[in-house]
């Protein structure tokens, strides 16, 4: 099955599972299933969003993906091929194509290197042109992100540059390879609003322009859908689990997960008879749970208003539920039990790397 | 309280930086009265201002007054004064939760220092202080007490930082960005517990934010800074259906929404001016005179102020939309 490539498909994840071991105390270590157990498939020139709270393994995940972190279990396929059993040439292509943009431009750029230098630097390492065009390749660059004039930004250090400019900049770093995947880490968060709504639509047009499929990490799932839009897909993360994966606009017409369910109730709303007139829903906790106390059975037990006997028992499982995935036993799928002795291990996954 | 034309500038080895331009307001009893403003529009130094917390190197100019029993000139109030007016009288949740706790000290110590410093020193009446005001925030008193900051959760510390500023019972209370940095679902539930607390505390609120969602959820009336300016002030939802300044309008406009269609394609700002009218370089309403206007607030509609010299264009111009 891992060779097998659908039609258009370009990155797929298969049970993706990252371990941490974390301290507990002066002796205690316990095992936290940062990722666990994710798959997903991106398409050629698509976007797929993930949506999950702080803590929830979500810029792991993304990590993961583009073979930053490897992963304890499960893999990643590139056009259909494991990238961790890639030789170095091939993995070094794979890295050229698989860019990643983070969370805060601030922290994210040299600040001892020249913007030039911060967008030649990755071209010289993947020998992608020879060093005539490189200025050629770093201006356009630059132009593609909205930069204007070219040559005058390319001289500069990022501090002489504000927020808004620092992430065209990075996401211009991203883009100077042509990759054609793109892992952005809630990449406008760290911006004012009157800024945002340029970065991420500079984002979008460079993406319809070269085709180019993307990953977008956010914590706001209407955020996800302004990326997902139409065509993409959303896939909703909890505790490193996938609880709900389909079609951006199935998902956000239709949440099933409870989890999804309540953060539709949440999203923000700039509207204020629309957004008084929203209830919150009310979780049993509205406080994300610590990802080391995870509750055994289903992950969301411990905070969701419906669970019954069964959720604290098993965990579900990912099943079809018309164009969707979800993984709750409200939807009744079978699921995996738990046994008594163990109730925290399962699988048997392999630990570290 | 009411804030009349206040102005703070910061003297800095560069020269003197304008911060707050001619901000006036004033806070109703009861009221939440949303300050928005992106980063560097003058929304924490006015918070400070209004507590007289400003260091020593900035100029303040302008009125501050609290109304209790009798009035208070809070920026003329001596050290010794300010004492019992900070915190008793108006207090602060400072922006970032996650790191305003002293991280050695459990929550159970910040109430006990809190308190001592404002004078109350009997033990048992600060426990049943502290725990009354937990309760009210939705904590459990007795777990909450015992532990450290690190043992909480964002959401939790900001609960403890609300009951924390509510000890004095103080008439007004400044949130500085309470839900920047949370998750959605605890981000509505603060907003939540912040509508509460008004309500339980009759406290006036002074809710600063960059996030419009945060204003269209709990907010009675908006007042719009940039740069230092005041743009716009009225009450919540005429703000938004009426925006009456082009930078409000497009602080809407620039809210990422299901369902909206991108109008312009990456396109960037340009730098605030630091004359006239801060918006002028990126407004299309914008002529030579807004880069020469004194920035103003006018009662354009009932109620509705703005400081844009085309605000009665803007009317004009909604009123022949509708």
């Amino acid at each position: 099955m891992s060779d097998f490539i659908r039609s258009s498909e370009i990155l797929r994840t298969e049970n993706l599972t990252v371990s941490f071991t974390v301290k507990k105390g002066i002796l205690k270590k316990a095992q936290l299933n940062a990722v666990d157990g994710v798959s997903v498939s991106i398409e050629g020139g698509t976007t797929l969003a993930v949506v999950g709270e702080s803590g929830s393994g979500k810029t792991t995940f993304g990590k993961t993906l583009i073979g930053l972190i490897k992963p304890s279990a499960g893999a990643v396929y590139y056009r259909g091929q494991n990238i961790w059993k890639m030789d170095r040439k091939q993995f070094m292509q794979f890295r050229m194509k698989a860019q990643m943009i983070y969370q805060d431009p601030y922290s994210s750029l040299n600040p001892r290197k020249k913007v030039y230098d911060i967008l030649a630097i990755p071209i010289r390492v993947h020998k992608l042109v020879d060093l005539e065009q490189e200025q050629a390749a770093v201006y356009s660059a630059l132009e593609d992100v909205g930069l204007f004039p070219a040559a005058a930004f390319a001289e500069k250090y990022p501090f002489e540059l504000s927020g808004g400019q620092r992430q065209r900049v990075a996401i211009a770093r991203a883009m100077v390879l042509r990759p054609e995947i793109v892992v952005a880490d809630e990449p406008i968060t760290m911006l004012d609003a009157s800024l945002r709504l340029g970065v991420l639509d500079t984002m979008l047009s460079l993406q319809k322009r070269m085709n180019l499929s993307l990953l977008f990490i956010t914590h706001d799932l209407g955020m996800a859908y302004y990326i997902a839009g139409t065509t993409g897909k959303i896939a909703v993360i909890y505790l490193g689990s996938l609880v709900e994966y389909g079609p951006a606009s199935e998902v956000l017409k239709d949440p099933l997960h409870p989890y999804t369910k309540a953060l539709l109730s949440a999203l923000p709303e700039p509207d204020p008879i629309k957004s008084r007139s929203k209830e919150l829903m009310k979780l049993r906790n509205m406080e994300p749970t610590d990802p080391t106390k995870a509750p055994p059975g289903c992950k969301f037990s411990d905070r969701c208003p419906f669970a019954f006997e069964r959720c604290y028992r098993e965990r579900p499982l990912l099943s079809d539920k018309g164009d969707e995935k979800v993984a709750c036993f409200l939807y009744d799928v079978p699921g995996v039990p738990i046994s008594p002795e163990k109730p925290a291990k399962r699988r048997g996954v392999p630990t570290g790397s | 309280m009411s804030v009349r034309d206040l102005y703070v500038s910061f003297v800095t080895e560069f020269g003197v930086v304008d911060a707050v331009k001619g901000v006036s307001f004033d806070l109703h009893r009861k009221e939440i009265l949303g300050l928005i403003g992106e980063s560097g529009s003058g929304k924490t130094t006015t918070a400070l201002a209004v507590l007289s917390l400003l260091p020593p190197y900035a100029r303040v100019k302008g009125q501050v007054r609290f109304f209790g029993n009798e009035p208070i000139d809070v920026l003329s109030l001596s050290e010794s004064q300010l004492y019992s007016y900070r915190w008793a009288k108006v207090s602060i949740v400072f922006q970032g939760a996650m790191n305003a706790l002293n991280p050695v000290l459990t929550i159970r110590d910040h109430f006990v220092e809190t308190a001592k410093a404002h004078g109350i020193s009997d033990p048992k009446k600060i426990k049943e202080l502290s725990y009354e005001l937990l309760k009210s925030v939705e904590l459990e008193p007795a777990r909450v007490l015992r532990s450290f900051p690190f043992e909480l959760s964002g959401g939790m510390k900001q609960r403890v930082m609300i009951a924390l500023a509510l000890l004095l019972r103080p008439s007004v209370i400044i949130l500085d960005e309470p839900t920047t940095a949370l998750d959605t679902l605890t981000q509505r539930s603060i907003l939540e517990l912040i509508k509460n607390v008004r309500d339980q505390f009759e406290t006036s609120m002074l809710l600063i934010t960059h996030d419009l969602s945060v204003i269209a959820d709990s907010a009675d009336r908006v007042l719009v800074l940039y740069n230092g300016v005041p743009m716009e002030m009225a009450e919540v939802k005429s703000l938004y259906y009426r925006p009456l300044n082009p930078y409000t309008r497009m602080l809407i406009d620039s809210f990422p929404m299901i369902g909206k269609i991108l109008k312009e394609k990456g396109k960037m700002l340009k730098p605030a001016s630091l004359h006239g009218c801060p918006f002028a370089p990126n407004c299309p309403l914008a002529t030579a005179d807004c880069y020469g206007a004194t920035m103003v607030m006018k009662e354009v509609e009932k109620d509705h102020f703005s400081s844009c010299i085309h605000a009665d264009q803007i009317v004009q111009e909604e009123n022949s939309d509708e």
